[in-house]
């Protein structure tokens, strides 16, 4: 019975619509997995002082001539 | 199709139509499904997260 649903939904509009959703969700998805460390498949696991570099907590704890860029 | 009656249905669809259409709907569901099953399954045992 539950093929009755295609009587009321206009199949082509329900398969965009589905479609979108599920191409946006899954974009969503693998950018959060990207931003997050441990599923990062690109970049891998950054180490703790590399990554606290990059965000630039670092300098204090760097060495002067490598802390800063000039 | 001329004999057939398209009224009653919102979508202009007969019952046959809409059977055909719901069988392919199910069968890429299902395929959609498994595809996203295995992958689950591959990032599981490379790196579970529960």
């Amino acid at each position: 019975m539950l093929y009755k649903i295609w009587l009321l939904f206009d199949p082509r509009r329900v398969l965009v619509a589905l479609s979108v959703f599920l191409f946006s969700l899954a974009l969503l998805i693998h950018f959060i997995l990207l931003s997050t460390d441990r599923y990062n498949w690109i970049e891998g696991p950054v180490p703790a002082a590399e990554a606290a570099a990059v965000s630039g907590q670092m300098s204090a704890a760097l060495p002067p001539a490598q802390g800063q860029a000039n | 199709m001329a004999t057939e009656t398209r009224t009653g249905s919102l979508t202009g669809l007969t019952d046959a139509e809409a059977k055909e259409f719901h069988a392919a709907f199910v069968q890429g569901f299902i395929t959609f499904t498994a595809i996203a099953i295995v992958a689950h399954i591959l990032v599981w045992i490379w790196r579970p997260w529960l």
